[in-house]
């Protein structure tokens, strides 16, 4: 921490680290440490799926004691993914499994530190492991900002009357995955948002926030997602390859959703995720000379770029709710989309449910008794 | 209940606001001495709210909505201010 050298204290924890090497089983060039930010998203992920999911509707993700421990290959040779574990009061281990290839970021981070001291300079290739250290002494400066607690607001409502009128698009949810929900107004003005920056000269990437909240089931206790509205990001400075949300943008949603949640009907209301379109193609050069004979193409910019996934991880992080329309072209210049949302600990595409925009949801806002990361404490 | 650690109640030396998370689904009460660069105060606020380190980060003071500058925070916000830790990145 800049200038705060004598208030370091130390520490011991578990640790991980990527082991980066210039070729496979070749001599290491550099090791790079997984931090606590690095896990935050990981133990979240872990809340979410092992107590918000499960019922446990009160448990604040701050009072939970993660353990994250290696796991290693059934040889031994390898780590192969880790586990963030905690004890419930009631004495039991819960846990979440996550591979290592989420952790690619950090590898990628240290790769960059590479690249800047020239040791990956002149070559493109280079290798990374999951390695566990030994617990060792950790510098860590004292907290000077303490994170005031909060309810988590969220509407009961059962799923059976949502499922019943919803109507699939993309992949169909597979037995555990969250379910979403997106009203067919707010999917439409999420595209008609994202897409208006195409009709410009030239073509520049705009988008907005996606608005709705969370419910909780009374019969199941899950906890599933609704979509039902958009803000657009007004005042934004845009490219056609970039989009920057600026002071004024993120004061224009702030103002929005603060006059929202003042009112009862929408108190349970948040910032749920992000909309966007990359209005450009695939391709530069054109069409290929298969695409007069072929009925569909699998090339299209409806993707998550490595700038939308740090964007994304760095103004949705801890919310392991977050979801994400991308709006692109084909080839062709024809629209797609792709919609994303977290996944055994990454962003990944995955399908959702269209419902009614006049859907009666059943009026029953509940703030959780214990404070949450996902509460709110500014009105 | 809330406690903010390292604070000096009542002294002229540090002052205390509130930080917020871009979407505002975290609120933080901080104090920290007022010749602290803005910069090195967005990075003691990303180590403790856990945000990604290899982002750069900046202080919006959400009554301007302007950004904050290099210049100690003291200069720049009166007590009890409500600032938001923005990610300085784009979509892409």
């Amino acid at each position: 921490m800049p200038g705060n050298d004598e208030h370091m204290t130390t520490t011991a924890r578990s640790e991980l680290e990527i082991v980066i090497r210039l070729t496979k089983g070749g001599p290491i060039v550099a090791t790079e440490p997984v931090l606590d930010s690095d896990l935050a998203e990981f133990e979240t992920d872990t809340w979410w799926s092992q107590c918000l999911r499960r019922g446990d509707h009160d448990v604040d993700v701050e009072d939970l004691d993660f353990a994250i421990t290696p796991v290693r290959s059934s040889s031994g040779d390898a780590v192969i993914g880790f586990r963030v574990a905690f004890d419930t009061t009631d004495g039991c281990c819960r846990e979440q499994l996550f591979a290592r290839t989420r952790l690619e970021h950090v590898a990628r981070r240290g790769a960059r530190r590479l690249l800047a001291d020239r040791t990956l300079a002149g070559t493109k290739e280079w290798v990374w492991e999951l390695s566990s250290a030994a617990a060792r002494p950790k510098l860590v400066a004292p907290r000077r900002a303490m994170r005031r607690r909060a309810a988590l607001h969220y509407r009961v409502q059962p799923l059976a009357p949502l499922t019943a009128v919803a109507r699939q698009q993309g992949p169909a949810a597979y037995d555990g995955q969250t379910r979403v929900f997106v009203t067919d107004a707010a999917l439409a003005l999420a595209e008609q948002i994202s897409r208006a920056g195409a009709s410009r000269t030239p073509p520049v990437e705009t988008g907005g926030v996606l608005v709705g909240c969370l419910c909780a089931c009374p019969d199941s206790g899950d906890m599933f997602i609704v979509v039902d509205d958009v803000l657009e990001a007004q005042a934004s400075e845009a490219t056609t390859f970039s989009l920057s949300y600026s002071g004024r943008t993120w004061s224009r949603i702030s103002a929005v959703m603060r006059a929202r949640v003042a009112v009862p009907e929408f108190e349970n209301h948040r910032i749920l995720g992000s909309c966007h379109a990359h209005p450009f193609r695939p391709t530069t050069g054109g069409l290929c000379d298969s695409c007069p004979s072929q009925a569909t193409c699998d090339l299209d910019t409806a993707f998550l770029s490595e700038d939308d996934l740090l964007w994304c991880r760095a103004a949705f992080g801890g919310q392991p709710w977050q979801v994400h329309f991308v709006f692109g072209l084909d080839p062709r210049g024809q629209g797609v989309s792709a919609f994303f949302g977290r996944e055994r600990g990454r962003l990944a595409a995955r399908g959702f449910d269209v419902i009614p925009a006049d859907f009666q949801f059943a009026n029953t806002d509940r703030p959780s008794t214990a404070a949450t990361r996902g509460g709110r404490t500014r009105g | 209940m809330t406690r903010v650690l390292n604070s000096s109640n009542g002294s002229t030396q540090t002052i205390e606001f509130m930080a917020s998370n871009v979407i505002e689904t975290e609120t933080w009460e901080a104090s920290f001495d007022r010749a602290t660069p803005a910069p090195a105060v967005a990075a003691a606020l990303v180590h403790d709210m856990r945000l990604p380190t290899d982002v750069p980060w900046g202080l919006r003071d959400d009554g301007s909505s302007i950004y904050l500058d290099d210049r100690p925070i003291g200069e720049q916000i009166e007590p009890g201010a409500c600032l938001s830790i923005v990610p300085r990145t784009h979509l892409g």
